[in-house]
Formats: C-alpha cells, sequence, structure tokens
C-alpha cells in the first residue's frame, strides 16, 4: 500500500460558533488501495501539512508508523524555532496513518494501541470563556447533572483568593464525588503555587494544571509537588519525549498532559506513556477539541486517566457535529467504537456547509 | 538620580558588506541629572523596550539594578510566549543602567562587577558561509598571525569527514597552542556527537559548542560530556537561571555561553557566573557581535574564560566603528579602561550616516 495524496482543507470560521478566532481544517491521507485516513487540526497548519510534510509521504507505506514519524521529524530545523508548528503537523498526519493501518488491519485504533479498556471517563472542560465563582459553579453543577465525574476550571488571572473561593463553591455545588481540576495556566511562581495549593487542598482538588511560571516548569514543579497533596499535571507546552521524561522524572509531575497533536501524534504518545508509567504518572493528553482522538489512546494505555472535553453543545467544540457518527460521549462515559481505525467518517454536508 | 528617558535607535542593515548579518539598534538612557547610560541591541527588541520597559524604568533610580531588573522581568513573565525577545530586551536596558552606575560611582564596570582582573584574551571568530578547509585554515591563521591565541570556526551543515578535515587544516596552519573551539549550531545528536567528538580529540579541540540537536539539550550534553574529552560550551539559547543551572549542573557544560543580552543582561550574569562556578563550570558569554559589553563582565569574573567577538574590520561588526575610541584589543586580547562606567561614547556622525 502507498500514500498517493495528502489533503488538508481549511474550514470557514463560522463552522464554530461563538468563537471565531479558532479556525479548523480537515484533513484526509489518500492511498492506493482505496483507504482513506482522516485527521483534523488548526487551519493555520494547513500549508505545514500540504507543502513541507505531505511531500515527505506521497509514495510511501503507510503502515510504518515510526519510519515515517521520524522522516517527518528529521525536518525539525536546528534551531527550532519552528518546531511547535511542524511537530503539531506531524502528530495531525500521525493520526491519519493510524487511522489508516486501523483500517488496513480491521481493528479499532483503541485496540491497535494496547486495548486496555474499551471506555474511558470524560471531564467537563469549561473553556476559557466562563468568569466569576458562581458561573463556574454553576456550569460545573450542570455538567455533573448530566453525568460528568469530573469538571475542570480555568485560571484567566484571578486573585488567589478568588480561586479559592471559586474551588469552595464548585465543590459545593457539585458535591463531595466529582473530581474538580483547576487549569492554572502558567500563573504562579514555586511559593505562590504552594501556598494556594495548601488553601486550595481542604476542597479536595484532583489536579492542578500547569501551576508553575514559565522559566523553571521542572523546578518548580518538583518543588510544588513536593509540598502539596494535590497531584500537579502538565506537559501541553512539550513538543518532544525528553522534555516530558524531565516532568515525570524530576518534575514530580503525576498527570502528563502533552497535547495530543504537538506531542506528534500516537507515535510519540506511546512512548510518552510509557515513559510516564515508568515513573507512577498517569496520562491524560491535552486537546478539549479533540476527544475523538485522545480517547482511543488514553484507553488503550494502562495509565490513561480521563479524556479531556468540551461538552457536546459548548460553543468551541466541533467533534460532536462533523462526523456522521461521532465520539459516543453519554453520562460523561466514552463507549469507544468497534469500528476500524478511529472509526468515524466525516459528515460531507457539513464540511460543505463549513468550507472555507 | 531619575531615569528620565530611554531612546532606541536603529540602525540600517547596509551597515554591512555581509548582508547575512542582521541591523543593529543603539540604545540609552538618560537620567535628570544630566548623564546617559548606553547599551545596544537589535531592532526586534525597539518595540519591547519603548512600549513595555521603559516605562518601568521612567522615575526609578537607576542605581537600584536589582530592583528593576526584577520589575522588568516581572513584565516578562506576565508575556512569556515572547520570553526571549523580552528578556533580551531586559539585557540592553540592564546594561545600560550599569553604564549609569558606573559613571555616577565614577568607577569602570568591569570594577563593579567583580574586578577579577584588567584584562581578558579575545578569540577571532566569524560566521561564513561556503568556506574550503583550507580557505578556513587561512582565515585562522591571518589571526593567529596578528597575535590571537584562539580561533572559532562555524560548522554550517558539513558532514562530520569534512568537520575533522577542516579542524585537521586549522591545527596544521596555527600550530600547536593555539585554542580551536567549533561551532557545531546544535546539528548533531547524541550518538553522532560522540563518534565525530572522538575523530577531533587528537587535533586538541578546546570546545564543541552547541553540539547536540535541539530536543534533548540537557540529556544529550551529559551524554556527549561523559563520553569526549573535549569540554562542552553550550547556552546562548537560554534566557533564564533555572536552565543555565541545568546545564551545568546536569548536562555536563564546561563553558556557560548565556548570551549578555540574551541573558538578560549583567545583573543576571553574575547570578548565572555563580552559579557556573559552583559546578567548576567556566563563563565566556555568548554575544560576538558586543566584545565591548563582554568584555568588561568577563574580565570581572573569577570564572570568566576568554571573549567572542568578530575581529575589527570583519563584515559582521561594528564594535569597531560605534564609538569615539572603541573597545582596546592588541594581540588578541582586550585590555579594560580605567574610565567610569562602559567608558564608551557613541560616534554620533557614525550614528547619524547609518539611521535607518
Amino acid at each position: 500500500m502507498k500514500i498517493t495524496k495528502i489533503e488538508a482543507r481549511a474550514l470557514s470560521a463560522a463552522s464554530v460558533t461563538g468563537n471565531r478566532r479558532s479556525v479548523h481544517a480537515v484533513v484526509r491521507v489518500f492511498t492506493d488501495q482505496g483507504l482513506t485516513g482522516i485527521s483534523r487540526c488548526m487551519a493555520s497548519l494547513v500549508p505545514v501539512v500540504n507543502d513541507r510534510l505531505g511531500p515527505l509521504l506521497l509514495g510511501q507505506d503507510p503502515l510504518n508508523s515510526d519510519r515515517l514519524w521520524a522522516k517527518m521529524y528529521a525536518t525539525v530545523s536546528a534551531y527550532a524555532q519552528d518546531a511547535r508548528e511542524i511537530i503539531t503537523g506531524i502528530g495531525t498526519l500521525d493520526i491519519a496513518l493510524w487511522d489508516i493501518k486501523g483500517k488496513a488491519l480491521k481493528a479499532p485504533l483503541h485496540r491497535l494501541l494496547g486495548g486496555f479498556r474499551d471506555e474511558i471517563p470524560a471531564y467537563a472542560d469549561g473553556g476559557m470563556i466562563l468568569r466569576g465563582p458562581k458561573a463556574q459553579a454553576d456550569w460545573s453543577a450542570k455538567y455533573a447533572e448530566q453525568g460528568y465525574r469530573s469538571v475542570k476550571y480555568h485560571v484567566m488571572g484571578e486573585s488567589p483568593d478568588e480561586i479559592v473561593e471559586t474551588a469552595r463553591q464548585v465543590r459545593k455545588a457539585t458535591g463531595p464525588d466529582v473530581r474538580l481540576m483547576i487549569d492554572v495556566h502558567k500563573l504562579w511562581e514555586p511559593w505562590l503555587a504552594v501556598e494556594t495549593a495548601r488553601r486550595l487542598e481542604e476542597h479536595d482538588v484532583f489536579w492542578l494544571e500547569e501551576p508553575i511560571v514559565w522559566d523553571d516548569q521542572v523546578g518548580g514543579m518538583a518543588f510544588l509537588a513536593a509540598n502539596t497533596r494535590i497531584s500537579v499535571a502538565a506537559g501541553e507546552s512539550e513538543i518532544n519525549i525528553y522534555a516530558c521524561r524531565d516532568l515525570c522524572a524530576r518534575g514530580g509531575v503525576k498527570v502528563l498532559q502533552t497535547d495530543m497533536h504537538s506531542s506528534g501524534g500516537y507515535t510519540a504518545w506511546l512512548k510518552m506513556a510509557a515513559v510516564a508509567e515508568a515513573y507512577h504518572a498517569r496520562i491524560s493528553p491535552h486537546g478539549a477539541s479533540y476527544p475523538e482522538f485522545t480517547a482511543p489512546l488514553i484507553a488503550a494505555v494502562p495509565n490513561g486517566l480521563v479524556v479531556s472535553a468540551f461538552p457536546a453543545g459548548e460553543t468551541s467544540e466541533l467533534w460532536s457535529k462533523m462526523y456522521r457518527q461521532p465520539l459516543d460521549l453519554r453520562n460523561g462515559t466514552i463507549y469507544l467504537s468497534d469500528r476500524p481505525g478511529l472509526g468515524l467518517e466525516f459528515d460531507e454536508q457539513f464540511l460543505k456547509k463549513h468550507a472555507a | 538620580m531619575r531615569v528620565r528617558d530611554v531612546k532606541v535607535t536603529v540602525l540600517t542593515a547596509t551597515t554591512y558588506a555581509n548582508r547575512q548579518h542582521s541591523p543593529h539598534a543603539t540604545v540609552q538612557v538618560s537620567t535628570d541629572d544630566g548623564l546617559t547610560g548606553i547599551s545596544r541591541c537589535f531592532p526586534a527588541h525597539a518595540r519591547v523596550i519603548d512600549e513595555q520597559l521603559a516605562p518601568v524604568l521612567r522615575g526609578q533610580d537607576p542605581l537600584n539594578t536589582e530592583r528593576l531588573w526584577r520589575a522588568m522581568y516581572d513584565v516578562v513573565r506576565q508575556n512569556s510566549r515572547l520570553h526571549h525577545t523580552m528578556v533580551t530586551a531586559v539585557g540592553a536596558l540592564d546594561i545600560a543602567l550599569w553604564d549609569l552606575k558606573g559613571k555616577a560611582l565614577n568607577t569602570p564596570v568591569h570594577r563593579l562587577l567583580g574586578g577579577f582582573r584588567d584584562q581578558i584574551p579575545k578569540y577571532a571568530d566569524e560566521r561564513m558561509l561556503d568556506l574550503s578547509p583550507a580557505q578556513h585554515a587561512g582565515w585562522c591563521a591571518k589571526y593567529v598571525a596578528r597575535g590571537y591565541r584562539a580561533v572559532k570556526y562555524h560548522m554550517m551543515g558539513e558532514a562530520p569527514d569534512v568537520v575533522v578535515e577542516t579542524t585537521r587544516c586549522i591545527r596544521d596552519a596555527v600550530g600547536p597552542g593555539v585554542k580551536i573551539m567549533i561551532d557545531v549550531h546544535k546539528m548533531w545528536d547524541p550518538w553522532m556527537a560522540v563518534e565525530t567528538a572522538r575523530r577531533l580529540e587528537s587535533y586538541d579541540v578546546f570546545w564543541l559548542e552547541e553540539p547536540i540537536s535541539w530536543d534533548d539539550q540537557v540529556g544529550g550534553m551529559a551524554f556527549l560530556a561523559a563520553n569526549t574529552r573535549i569540554s562542552v560550551a553550550a547556552g546562548e539559547s537560554e534566557s533564564n537561571l533555572y536552565a543555565c543551572r541545568d546545564l551545568v549542573q546536569r548536562g555536563g557544560v564546561k563553558v556557560l555561553q548565556t548570551d549578555v543580552i540574551g541573558g538578560g543582561g549583567y545583573t543576571p550574569w553574575l547570578k548565572l557566573a555563580a552559579v557556573a562556578g559552583a559546578f567548576h563550570a567556566q563563563a565566556a558569554p555568548h554575544g560576538a557581535s558586543f566584545p565591548e559589553l563582554l568584555a568588561p563582565l568577563i574580565a570581572a569574573l573569577p570564572n570568566g574564560l576568554i571573549v567572542s567577538g568578530a575581529p575589527a574590520g570583519e563584515p559582521s561588526e561594528i564594535w569597531s566603528k560605534l564609538y569615539r575610541e572603541p573597545l582596546e584589543v592588541r594581540d588578541g586580547v582586550c585590555h579594560l579602561r580605567d574610565r567610569p562606567g562602559l567608558g564608551l561614547e557613541f560616534e554620533e556622525a557614525y550614528i547619524k550616516a547609518h539611521q535607518a
């Protein structure tokens, strides 16, 4: 089997209501056997996928995942100013290649990747739209009622007092059994992180995500991890396995969150998951827009924890709208389908309607 | 004394015969009692300085270098995506503040920073494309004949065989006793670095600079350092103390090369040098365009090693033209003057002629 064509196409900005800055794109990798692998990414990556990486794949056997991955990775320039963009493109294509592999081997992806389980919990990610303790608490309670057993909210520069108050109200609104995660967006220095984390402990926060300012990620997270009972989650800013190794080995990170795309896709993530496991860390890849891609991976590996997702119907999500039979997410749990590959087909009407 | 004004003057790119070199900019920080501190940066930093950092400095006492550095760094922490550009801008201003401090205290900067010695060797260094091994050797021999005891050449993607042959030719041409450094520009993976370094050992190479590809700097350099007798030099890509700590503590780096402005200026470099010293590493800050800013720092430090810089008259340099009385370099040695501050005054006619 040989790859014959790579096609990334941007959708119109209007495909995602209410969040016009996020423009999405769909990707297809065609083969001479008539099998097509699908993926998607942000529209800004279309040139990287079509023009920089696509030509490297033409004529190649799509089943040689590691060989093709190394070929694409070797093009990252020495000074790596565009490394993130290229590796995100690699991740986008790697997902499509695995979809082809699943279809060629007639196996669902979550089984090809490890097959540890067939269902996996999702958490409701509030995105960066909600403001204030009450809005956060109401939103979290709504999704807890719909069956989600974990919810996440985002710190957008609020003071520690406001964050603690938000955690108190969210905990009160959701009751004791819902897991509460907080995304800190790298806003705290190590001492502020420790002080705030200790105040949050009484509200039983499950993880603090990217809690530490940019300049000493590994050292600062190790400092926090040694001084709080709350798990530290991080990794979405990292684009290679070595940086993720350091987060787990020395940063005290208990939940590795490298992004589904900018990690380099499934091929890279399988290795990252193994490294995380060697340090007793669990994985929850970043990518709330793409639960249909993260779910097969997280379900597949023994240390898979929970799938990040914008719930269906929230303003910034497309995963529930763009496929004929979308990911099966019910009552906060994702049920992986038994169809080959990703088991997804684009809804051509949706694509046509939202073509750029 | 209070800071009154901060002025950046962008110079034209046509200053140079060789267009591969970037245009420069000058920085002036003036006070209410008539003193002016000077420094340099690149045009990319002008906007950050004007819009975000100058407002932090205006009205402040310039002698409070730590206090002002922290206030500027706090601005960086709020813009961490641009941290490399922003820290470089902070570095340019920090050097101007030290110049002011020297002038206000009537003391040369190299003495304020530590005063370990009054002269410091310099190496000859110019980034050139498409040179044959014999041409590299000829260039190095020319400067050795003029008194330089150390020369550096830049790998521009050549095969290991060519690098080894170039080194052989240079060693032949300069004789024993001259230090040869090679800037690898992050082109090797760890195994190739070890194999090539071992072949280079017979030509007595003094250091290998940035030998390892971008993705595992610390781990890869530690791997190389454990497997060759040649010193590993690195750090120019780092813009904070913590990353440099990891290079010397775990990366086996023996020569720390954080950029003199890209590292944030003299204030953080005093700390970087102290951390390096704690791990027996020496300091040779990056900044071949700015030997006049490097020399006072490196001369001041007990573990100061050698000053980088294109020799006067090479196409990329303006340090010998920009000042009324430029840095004094004789026979490959920088001689620090006994004038207050940096002891430099811009040649106004040069700036006027080359203003963008």
